[in-house]
């Protein structure tokens, strides 16, 4: 086996690729080709590092010298000076916001400082398209034991003993379903793994799938050891190529290694799993549609119970867990049930993955000890919020989740506080959102989004999503009358009360947990017709600051309509019947100058009382409140 | 299995739903998208109740009942529910005929017919008064909708035969795709779209016509609303009264209600009995009516004079009549009769005949299948066993469909194969079979010409794979003998026949469905036999399936008055028209154009106008089905008698009143008395050991079946296999009459219904 004397990890996680890693990589192996240094470096490819804002990253080791938003043009400088001279390259480093000096090391990056990896301990470190990289980190180690060494019985313990929970919304305790399904009656029974990650802003499940496939692979072989299944699915959306493909080349290369198939590591047991494509619809994420959906049928969900415990795929017992809950079965078989339930708060074990986006300066993946507090995510990892912003709120778990105040920010994560403040812990999407974010319009954003996928079935959640996305709407607009609110949560009880499955359950809870506690919002729309955060188009124009205009003519020449008038070098104006309030000339407006500005628009009035220079001048947005 | 709900103790089956557990004990849980014998669907959630221990509300039509379980189904909260959820539905569906102020003073005043600005509103609505979206409303308790109404403005599909689908009604229960896809294994229909875009629709929106639709009404007739209603009945009246009859245009037998309103038909639906329990096919469903009170129906007698048919009066008729018939000499007479009447009117036909007539008597079109049998038992010297129940076939492993469109000629049969492949079962297709129900696969064999040599190489191929007979069946080493000898190759291409040999051996018991046209022809008995090799070998029960209505009966009838009916008998007959042997033919079957071949003299005595009856002497007016009443015997050997549905329209007189009448002109005053129909069945009955004691409505819901020949035989008929024909099957000739479903005496349904033309064409 050769020894290299340095390892350049490039990330090659969708969103590195999205900004080019693949050609960064063949640059690198171009260059230390070229230099004659391929004896003694070695290019590997990995899965996501989690830093996706950065991309593309690549970490040089055994240094640990994190570089990031490469080009290929800086490649041959970086080879030069930090390979051949040994000096790292300062000016491709990361350097926090609010600060000058670049931080070298992966491990003092606050990003990364604060994880705590389990399902994720693989990603940067091995090629998750090469099976011998897993193995050498332990892989396959854990199904060797339950396959060799464990009952069903005793792995089902294990994993209850552990108090794993799934990872995919409802916190279901994973032990138990497997034990339900291992003493029903039926035959065959399945394994399905669900990676039809849908949420908005969320790819843990995509991420888990690039970075390390074998991890999922093993817990299904353990999974399926548990309950007597010979054959396993995974389920994964159609938009995910590179996770599919990955896998795919994983399972070849499994079967290959006698890990799937016939007679696994000679045990005497068979399994195999084969890839399922969802066709990207979003209910196929709720487990009884996805069974559908790999039966062939349209994926609606079905009423429960029956859980597919009992009666799933094809009628017969079917465990389906997440990927993520997928991928931390083998540190638990591995590791044992006690050190995994060491992590963690008293309910919620082990660790989770959040997607981190919205405004946020650190976007990207992190995991985290369950019952880290959301302000040491978003303001310690995450690195709090961008262009002087103040923090506003955190929408937790999706669509089906709720906004979290800034009140509240000392939560600590686990799935009990979550649902207790109205959210969940869903699939582990964080979208952080800042002041000039309406919560109407963010609710109104959900709703839109639950109406749209909606699967059609019940009709609570068929008519009801979109009624209450039309009440939204009418508030959004500043038509909002007195009794809206109250017709609001009328619906919303309704529609939580009566839908059919997850998706309408928690469909409305965008609106109830903005209305707890961001319901002067909403009565400032209803009742003064005003916007607080200056989103809503119908309830505020744009103005300018007769003080601040230099009369460039730039925002004159952006305007689609017209509707701006003025000369050179003389303060312009919007004609507000005219403007369509669609913000170009703000953002064309130059920085140093800042003329244009929101304000609240007086409904039914053709402009703000403003309109005219000189008296009660308009406020740029971002001072008052 | 007792539970409790509301206060009250409960006892259900297992397994039941609590809807069903409810309804079982009077309590009534309104709901929308349930329906009996579908799947639960849990859609529209109206029927959502209190189950203790549960956090959430649950469906009651998909909860199952449990020992010992208690349930509300009527709290407060439960109510205001309900009411909030039909609010949602009703959203989307114009609900002024459901909640309307005006309601009460429109209903009183008719004060306005708009009020939902869409034509579709209220009054004007087909299904108003008998929707169902109405009457869970009134349930519900439902005084007023909070939401605006939308009008999602659908395009009403028009272009398709007998029922229009406006999906401006819908209200995405789902039945009609479930009972589509579930019962009648077309799934034609889906839901398509998503979220507030959901509706109901067709492959790439489609016609129905194009997408292997049968038109068999089903979902037409679980539609709780306006959705989908039969064209015709726009806006229904409603009915006045009901009448059951058996539908007369297959052997199957369903039972159909007719709604009558003022002697006239306004529809025919299938009724919940056996054995059609609640389904029927397009022709019971929508062609009905048409062969009432439809176009072409003869409604006056009419005499040739110089040359022109002119109407005339009855006796007059019955005397131009008699003389025609008495002028011909004896045995160059011959009378035709329609076997698609019930059996009191064969056995008038059969006496009048042989008694008054002294004619030479033939039934059209011929009871082909047992016919067959009956052949069979005496060429070969042994029983058939043949399984007449239709409800067995659900019980069967696999399903080998033998040269037989099951959908469309053999229906009920086709709802079996359904249940059967929902439980597991496979499909085998042999020759002009169709797979399996929509959504499965099904193994296909190709038969070529078809023929004893088809079934021969399966059976030979069912001998390579290792099939062996059951125990107790004789013979099987001689027919081993007899295959080996004839040292023929083997027929067919050897692997997948093979294949379908196994899988038809794997699935015991299978059935083996065939009709009278897989045992048509000069080779017809040696394919029988084959037949029957194959069912030994594989561990099948034979289903033989007759496709005239009533031709079971009326064999078995003839067979007892010592003159079984062949199709060599219309063969022979039809020669001697050709011959111009015959002097007089009284015509009351369906029979091939006379044209030039007509006799000198010809009664006809038919329903509807036809060629024949053009070119008739006399023509007289017969009564149709639901006018006549009468016992009915259907595939499976089931006896139905019903009372006239219907008075005779104009001049008409039934078949009865007729021959009664000539007769009595011809010196038989005592022919078909004393007293009515009722006598003349009991006559039957004595006469006709098969039918030894059925009693019509004897007071007992009991069906009662034809008696068959018991012992099935249990040895094979060692033949050797006949050389392969080449090539392609001829064409197939239709049956002397036509194609037995598609002409019910002189009603042409491909002729007459344009629907039905343009269905037979898009198939």
């Amino acid at each position: 086996m050769t020894t290299y004397r340095a390892h350049l990890l490039v990330c090659a996680g969708t969103g590195c690729v999205s900004c080019g890693a693949f050609e960064v990589r063949r640059t690198l192996e171009e260059e230390v080709r070229r230099r004659g240094l391929d004896r003694e470096v070695l290019v590997v490819a990995t899965g996501c590092n989690g830093f996706c804002e950065r991309g593309p990253i690549l970490l040089v080791q055994p240094d640990g010298v994190f570089y990031q938003r490469l080009e290929p043009a800086d490649i041959p400088r970086l080879v030069e000076e930090h390979l051949v001279k040994g000096r790292p390259v300062r000016s491709l480093m990361y350097v926090p916001p609010r600060e000058r000096e670049p931080v070298p090391l992966m491990k003092d990056i606050e990003f990364f400082k604060h994880q705590r990896l389990i399902v994720l301990s693989n990603r940067g470190r091995i090629d998750p398209e090469r099976i011998d990289d897993y193995i050498a980190t332990d892989g396959y180690a854990a199904a060797a034991k339950a396959l060799g060494e464990m009952t069903p019985e005793a792995i089902v313990a294990e994993v209850s003993a552990a108090g794993l929970r799934g990872r995919g919304g409802a916190g279901f305790p994973t032990g138990r379903k497997w034990d339900a399904a291992r003493k029903a009656a039926g035959e065959p029974r399945y394994v399905v793994c669900n990676g039809d990650e849908g949420d908005p802003g969320a790819f843990m499940d995509r991420s888990v799938l690039e970075a390390d496939p074998h991890a999922v692979i093993e817990g299904m072989i353990i999974g399926a050891r548990a309950i007597g299944a010979a054959r396993g699915f995974l389920y994964i959306r159609h938009e995910y190529p590179l996770a599919i493909a990955r896998v795919g080349l994983a399972l070849d290369q499994a079967r290959r290694y006698g890990l799937l198939g016939r007679n696994i590591l000679g045990t005497g047991f068979d399994f195999d799993l084969e890839v399922v494509r969802g066709a990207g619809a979003f209910v196929s994420g709720e487990e009884t549609a996805l069974l559908a959906s790999i039966e062939g049928g349209r994926a609606y969900p079905r009423q429960r119970p029956p859980y597919p415990a009992e009666r799933g795929l094809w009628g017969k017992p079917t465990v389906i867990n997440n990927v993520e809950t997928w991928a931390n079965v083998p540190h638990i078989v591995r590791r044992g049930a006690d050190w995994f339930a060491g992590l963690g708060t008293a309910t919620s074990k082990g660790t989770k993955i959040f997607s981190l986006v919205g405004k946020i300066a650190n976007t990207g993946l992190v995991e985290v000890p369950m019952g880290i507090t959301l302000r040491e995510i978003v303001y310690g990892i995450g690195g709090g919020v961008p262009g002087g912003r103040d923090f506003k709120a955190v929408q937790i778990g999706g669509p089906s989740g709720g906004c979290i105040p800034k009140s509240m920010l000392d939560l600590a994560v686990d799935y009990e506080s979550l649902k207790a403040a109205g959210s969940m812990m869903g699939s582990g999407g964080m979208i952080v959102m800042d002041e000039d974010t309406c919560m109407v319009d963010i609710a109104l954003y959900f709703l839109r989004f639950a109406e749209e996928e909606s699967c059609g079935k019940c009709s609570p959640c068929r008519v009801g999503t979109g009624e209450m996305a039309r009440l939204l709407a009418k508030i959004t607009a500043g038509e909002g009358a007195a009794g809206d609110l109250a017709r609001l949560e009328d619906l919303a009880a309704t529609v939580k009360q009566g839908s059919l499955c997850g998706l309408g359950q928690t469909s409305p809870n965008p609106i109830l947990t903005t209305l707890r506690y961001f319901r002067d919002e909403y009565e400032a729309h209803v009742f003064d017709k005003r916007c607080p955060a200056l989103v809503c188009k119908a309830l505020i124009a744009f103005a300018i600051d007769p003080e601040k205009c230099v009369g460039c003519l730039l925002c004159r020449k952006a305007c689609p309509t017209g509707a701006i008038s003025g000369e050179l070098k003389k303060v312009h104006t919007i004609d507000q019947g005219a403007c369509i309030k669609c913000g170009i000339c703000q953002s064309v407006c130059p920085a140093k100058v800042g003329a244009i500005g929101k304000t609240p628009a007086v409904v039914g009035s053709a402009g703000p009382p403003t309109a005219s220079p000189g008296d009660n001048r308009p406020k740029p947005s971002g001072e008052g409140r | 299995m007792k539970l409790t709900i509301d206060g009250r103790e409960v006892v259900c089956r297992d397994g039941a739903t609590i809807l069903e557990a409810a309804r079982g004990a009077g309590i009534a849980v309104p709901s929308l998208c349930d329906h009996p014998g579908l799947e639960p669907f849990a859609g529209c959630r109206i029927c959502l109740v209190e189950v203790a221990g549960r956090r959430d509300y649950a469906p009651a039509c998909a909860t199952p009942a449990e020992e010992g379980q208690t349930v509300r189904t009527r709290t407060p909260e439960i109510a205001a529910l309900r009411k909030k959820i039909l609010e949602l539905i009703l959203a989307q569906h114009p609900y002024a005929c459901v909640v309307c102020p005006e309601k009460k003073t429109c209903d009183d005043l008719k004060s306005t017919i708009r009020k939902t600005g869409e034509v579709t509103g209220c009054v004007l609505c087909p299904e108003n008064g008998g929707c169902e979206l109405q009457r869970v409303a009134g349930e519900v308790g439902l005084e007023k909708v909070d939401l605006p109404a939308v009008y999602r403005n659908f395009e009403v599909r028009r272009e398709d035969p007998f029922f229009d689908r406006d999906y401006n009604l819908c209200i995405l229960c789902g039945r009609c795709i479930r009972v589509c896809e579930e019962l009648r294994g077309a799934a034609v229909l889906s839901f398509i779209h998503r979220g507030g875009r959901t509706e109901v629709g067709t492959a790439l929106g489609r016609p129905l016509l194009e997408t292997g639709c049968q038109f068999c009404g089903a979902c037409v007739d679980v539609c709780p609303t306006g959705a989908l209603v039969e064209r015709a009945v726009r806006p229904k009246p409603a009915a006045a009264r009901a009448a059951e009859i058996v539908c007369p245009f297959c052997a199957q037998g369903c039972l159909l209600s007719l709604g009558v309103r003022d002697d006239a038909v306004i529809d025919a639906t299938p009724t919940g009995a056996a054995p059609n329990r609640g389904q029927a096919c397009v022709k019971g469903r929508f062609l009905v009516r048409g062969a009432i009170g439809g176009e072409g129906r003869i409604l006056e007698p009419r005499v040739r004079e110089d040359g022109e048919l002119v109407p005339a009066a009855f006796d007059a008729a019955l005397d131009r009549a008699v003389a025609g018939l008495r002028t011909a000499a004896e045995g160059r007479r011959a009378l035709l009769f329609p076997s698609q009447v019930p059996l009191e009117d064969a056995w008038l036909f059969l006496e009048f005949g042989r008694r008054v007539l002294e004619a030479e008597t033939v039934p059209a079109p011929a009871a082909g299948m047992d016919e067959a049998i009956e052949a069979f038992e005496a060429k070969y010297g042994r029983p058939f066993p043949a399984e007449r129940r239709l409800s067995e076939i659900s019980t069967c492993r696999s399903i080998l469909a033998w040269d037989v469109d099951l959908p469309r000629d053999h229906p009920l049969a086709w709802l079996e194969v359904v249940r059967a492949v929902r439980g597991g079962a496979g499909v085998i297709a042999a020759g002009k079979a169709r797979g399996g129900p929509a959504g499965t696969t099904a193994l296909t064999l190709d038969i070529g010409a078809g023929g004893p040599a088809a079934a021969a190489g399966l059976a030979a191929a069912l001998l390579r794979t290792g099939a062996s007979p059951a125990a107790g069946v004789e013979g099987f080493d001689e027919l081993r003998r007899a295959l080996a000898k004839s040292g023929r190759p083997a027929p067919a291409a050897g692997r997948a026949l093979e294949e379908i040999a196994r899988a038809l051996a794997a699935g015991r018991p299978a059935a083996l469905l065939f009709d009278a046209a897989a045992v048509r022809g000069p080779e017809g008995l040696e394919t029988l036999a084959w037949l029957l090799n194959i069912a030994h070998l594989a561990g099948a029960r034979l289903f033989p399936l007759a496709r005239s209505v009533n031709e079971r009966g009326i064999h078995a009838l003839a067979r007892a008055l010592g003159r079984p009916s062949s199709g060599a008998d219309f063969e022979r007959l039809w020669a001697r028209v050709r011959a111009r042997e015959l002097e007089a033919l009284y015509l009351a079957g369906p029979a091939p154009d006379l044209g030039e071949l007509k006799p000198p003299f010809v009664v006809c005595q038919d329903t509807h106008w036809t060629r024949n009856a053009e070119r008739a002497d006399v023509v007289l007016p017969a009564a149709v089905f639901a006018e006549a009443g009468g016992t009915w015997v259907n595939t499976e050997g089931r006896v139905r008698t019903y009372q006239p549905a219907l008075p005779c329209p104009g001049a008409v007189r039934t078949d009865a009143a007729i021959l009664t009448a000539l007769a009595e002109r011809m010196g038989h005053p005592d022919f078909g008395r004393p007293g009515g129909p009722g006598a003349v069945l009991a006559e039957i009955c004595r006469r006709v050991p098969a039918l030894g004691g059925y009693r019509p409505g004897g007071g007992t819901d009991e069906p009662f079946f034809l008696a068959e020949p018991g012992g099935g035989g249990s040895r094979f008929v060692p033949l050797a296999p006949p050389a392969r024909r080449r090539g392609r099957r001829p064409a197939a000739k239709a049956d002397a009459a036509g194609l037995p479903g598609d002409i019910l005496r002189g009603f042409d349904l491909v002729a007459r219904s344009r629907g039905y033309a343009r269905l037979r064409r898009a198939r």
